[in-house]
C-alpha cells in the first residue's frame, strides 16, 4: 500500500517536472550548476571574436582570484555583466569576493560599467544568452532586453 | 531544593528508583543521532534539489528561491503525513524529521488532523497551530532581535 502511495507521488512529482522541460538547452547549459563551463565572453553589439580585447582581459583579470573557478562574461556596450562561481568551502567570504572584485575592476578598467554576480540563476542565464549570441540564434534587441532582465533579476531581493 | 527532595524520599521510593534504574532500557543516542543526521540530510539534499529545479526552470535567484523552496517542501511534509507516511519517518529518525521545515508542516497537518472531529472552526481552525504556533511566534521574535542587532552594528560599523 505504502509503496503504491510512494510511486503515485512519484508519478506525479515526475508528471510536474517534465512541463517544465521546455528549455532548449545543450548540454553545456544543462550542466552549467554542477560542472565547470568557462565559455568565450561575448559582446551583444558585436557577436564575433573580432573586438574582444577587453572582455578577454577581464576574463583573466577575474580567474586570478583564488576562489572563483569558471567566469562568464557577456557585454552590452559600456555594461559588462561578469558572472562567476565560488569554489565551494569559499561561500562564506561570497559578498567580501563580490566586493573586492567589483572594487578591483572598477579601478583597473575604467569606463566600463561592471556588474557582478556569483548568482548561480545569473550565471547559468548568463550562459544562456552568451550561448544563443554565438550561435546567432537570438535577435540583437531581444538580447540586450534580456541582459537589462538579467541585471533586474541580480538586484531582486525577494 | 532537589538534595531536600532526596533526603524526604521514603525507603520504598528509593527502592523503587534503585529498581527502576536496574530494568530501564538505554536510549541508544548514537544510533538515533546517526539516524537522524541521515534522514535529517535526505530532507535537505531534497530541498537543495527543488531549489536548484527552481533555479533552473523558473526566474528564482539564489537570493529569492529560499521561500518557495521552504514551501514545497512544508506541502511535502502535508501530503506525507496525510498519507501517513511522515509519522513513519518520524518514528525512525526523531529530531531528524522534527528539525527541518518539514517538521513544520508536518505539526500543522497532523494537528488539523487530529481535531477535525470537533468542526473546522473550533476543531481544526484553532487547533492547527497549536505547535506550530510557537514556531512562528519565536521565529519571528528571534528575526527581530537578529535584526536589531545587525542594525546596532551597521551604525557602529558604518
Amino acid at each position: 500500500m505504502m509503496i503504491r502511495i510512494c510511486l503515485q507521488l512519484l508519478f506525479i512529482f515526475t508528471l510536474f517536472l517534465s512541463g517544465c522541460a521546455s528549455k532548449d538547452d545543450g548540454k553545456t547549459e544543462r550542466l552549467a550548476l554542477l560542472k565547470q563551463t568557462d565559455p568565450k565572453p561575448i559582446d551583444i553589439i558585436d557577436t564575433t571574436d573580432r573586438n574582444i580585447g577587453d572582455e578577454e582581459a577581464v576574463k583573466k583579470e577575474v580567474k586570478k582570484n583564488d576562489h572563483i573557478y569558471d567566469v562568464v562574461i557577456v557585454k552590452n556596450g559600456k555594461d559588462m555583466l561578469v558572472a562567476y562561481k565560488i569554489k565551494h568551502l569559499h561561500r562564506f567570504k561570497m559578498k567580501q569576493v563580490e566586493k573586492k572584485l567589483t572594487k578591483d575592476l572598477n579601478k583597473k578598467f575604467e569606463g566600463i560599467h561592471f556588474i557582478v554576480s556569483s548568482d548561480y540563476k545569473i550565471f547559468l542565464e548568463a550562459v544562456r544568452l552568451n550561448k544563443l549570441l554565438r550561435e546567432n540564434e537570438i535577435p540583437r534587441e531581444k538580447a540586450k532586453k534580456e541582459f537589462k532582465q538579467l541585471v533586474e533579476l541580480k538586484e531582486e531581493k525577494t | 531544593m532537589p538534595k531536600q527532595q532526596e533526603k524526604n524520599k521514603t525507603i520504598e521510593q528509593k527502592n523503587y528508583e534503585k529498581l527502576q534504574a536496574k530494568h530501564e532500557l538505554k536510549r541508544p543516542i548514537a544510533k538515533n543521532c546517526v539516524k537522524a543526521f541521515l534522514v535529517g540530510g535526505l530532507f535537505c539534499t531534497v530541498g537543495q534539489a527543488i531549489s536548484y529545479i527552481y533555479i533552473y526552470f523558473f526566474n528564482f535567484t539564489e537570493q529569492t528561491v529560499g521561500n518557495p523552496t521552504s514551501a514545497t517542501m512544508v506541502f511535502i511534509a502535508l501530503l506525507l503525513t496525510g498519507f501517513g507516511i511522515y509519522d513513519r519517518i518520524g518514528q525512525f529518525a526523531g529530531a531528524g524529521s522534527a528539525v527541518p521545515v518539514t517538521g513544520f508542516g508536518n505539526a500543522i497537518i497532523s494537528a488539523a488532523i487530529e481535531h477535525r472531529t470537533e468542526g473546522f472552526v473550533l476543531g481544526v481552525g484553532s487547533n492547527m497551530f497549536k505547535l506550530a504556533g510557537s514556531v512562528i511566534v519565536f521565529g519571528v521574535f528571534s528575526a527581530f532581535v537578529v535584526a536589531i542587532i545587525k542594525t546596532l552594528f551597521g551604525m557602529v560599523g558604518g
